[in-house]
């Protein structure tokens, strides 16, 4: 006996039903924890935003003066460019140094890879206020980065510059977010079709040649990945400026928090916070667009 | 494979150990400073202890 199925063939009833539910069964998690955790925290957010400070924990009526005040004033355009200024640092510099690392671990490392791969994610199961403590020990006027030009004779008094600069903060971050730039570009990297490398050596092209041509553009996605992992983060921190920033490098992290906190004004710090997110999404569509018109791939 | 060439393969991982010493030594130091007696955060540190180790109870 020979079974043919038709082209319109259709699942019975029950079966159907059964996929729909194994469908939301297995959607339910995500779509709970987006909804509840992220969507209904940043509707807290944006709700507090547009409340006044007159006592209770949400506010007491709507207003638009919390935005009007932060807009209006010059203090926190300076700081939320500051802060760009600073993220966008780092993630230049994170990006660059982390790159090299991601080359040789796609193409150079061979049955090391994976161990590699290991000893560079290892720092990172330590905790985040650990790293940047341990820089506050390096880069302190009695740490060990003035006790080494001490003992070797570099200088001769210790360098206040270290610490409490922008510059600390800078090696601050790109040593916390090192990893999270190296992952995506090692996976976009490897990606990378050999037989293309091959075939650009076969036709004589330079090695230089080969990575401008072939390997940068394929590993673009991997990078613009890396880029957003780490400005994202580092335009809100406000742990790393505390620690190792001084006066200068007070980031909008820093004030967000002192709104909800010393500040106790729940609604304004709410305000910030949208704004700065509504910021860092305009920069990340300007960098997307930028990414697709401006040829990072050729 | 090797697009960039021997020469600069040993670069690279002359680079990639010194990128290696960054992400570790100043988490190196944590545990060497946990030592320190001072209230500063001064290196060498003057004073050493091992106030962290916990004494035996006392029957």
């Amino acid at each position: 006996m020979s079974v043919s199925i038709k082209p319109g063939y259709a699942l019975p009833a029950a079966s159907e039903r059964r996929r729909r539910l194994f469908d939301v069964g297995m959607s339910a998690p995500g779509a709970l924890t987006t909804s509840v955790l992220v969507l209904f925290a940043l509707g807290i957010v944006l709700f507090l935003g547009f409340r006044t400070n007159d006592g209770p924990l949400l506010g007491g009526g709507f207003t638009l003066s919390n935005f009007t005040a932060a807009l209006s004033d010059p203090l926190y355009a300076t700081v939320i460019l500051r802060s760009l200024a600073i993220a966008g640092f780092v993630t230049l510099v994170t990006i660059v140094t982390a790159y090299p690392v991601a080359y040789y671990l796609a193409f150079h490392a061979g049955k090391h890879r994976g161990l590699l791969l290991f000893v560079v994610t290892l720092p990172f199961w330590t905790s985040y206020l650990l790293r940047v403590f341990a820089w506050k020990v390096v880069l302190a006027y009695n740490g060990v980065l003035n006790s080494a030009l001490l003992t070797t004779g570099i200088t001769s008094e210790p360098i206040l510059a270290f610490l409490n600069t922008p510059a600390a903060v800078v090696v601050t971050l790109a040593h916390a977010y090192a990893a999270f730039a190296i992952l995506p570009i090692y996976v976009a990297l490897e990606n990378v079709p050999r037989s293309l490398i091959e075939a650009a050596e076969d036709l004589g092209a330079h090695p230089a040649a080969i990575f401008r041509r072939i390997i940068l553009p394929i590993s673009m996605p991997g990078v613009m990945a890396a880029a957003l992992v780490v400005f994202v983060p580092t335009v809100g921190d406000y742990v790393t400026p505390a620690l190792v920033g001084g006066p200068n490098s007070t980031m909008i992290g820093s004030m967000i928090q002192a709104q909800f906190g010393k500040a106790n004004d729940w609604p304004f710090g709410a305000a910030l916070s949208v704004i700065v997110m509504l910021v860092i999404l305009v920069v990340v569509l300007a960098a997307r667009f930028a990414d697709k018109h401006l040829g990072s791939r050729t | 494979m090797n697009a960039a060439g021997s020469t600069n393969g040993t670069w690279l991982k002359i680079y990639v150990i010194a990128y290696i010493l960054f992400l570790y030594l100043p988490i190196a130091i944590i545990p060497l400073f946990s030592f320190n007696n001072s209230i500063q955060a001064a290196f060498p540190s003057e004073r050493l202890h091992a106030r962290m180790v916990p004494e035996p109870p006392r029957q």
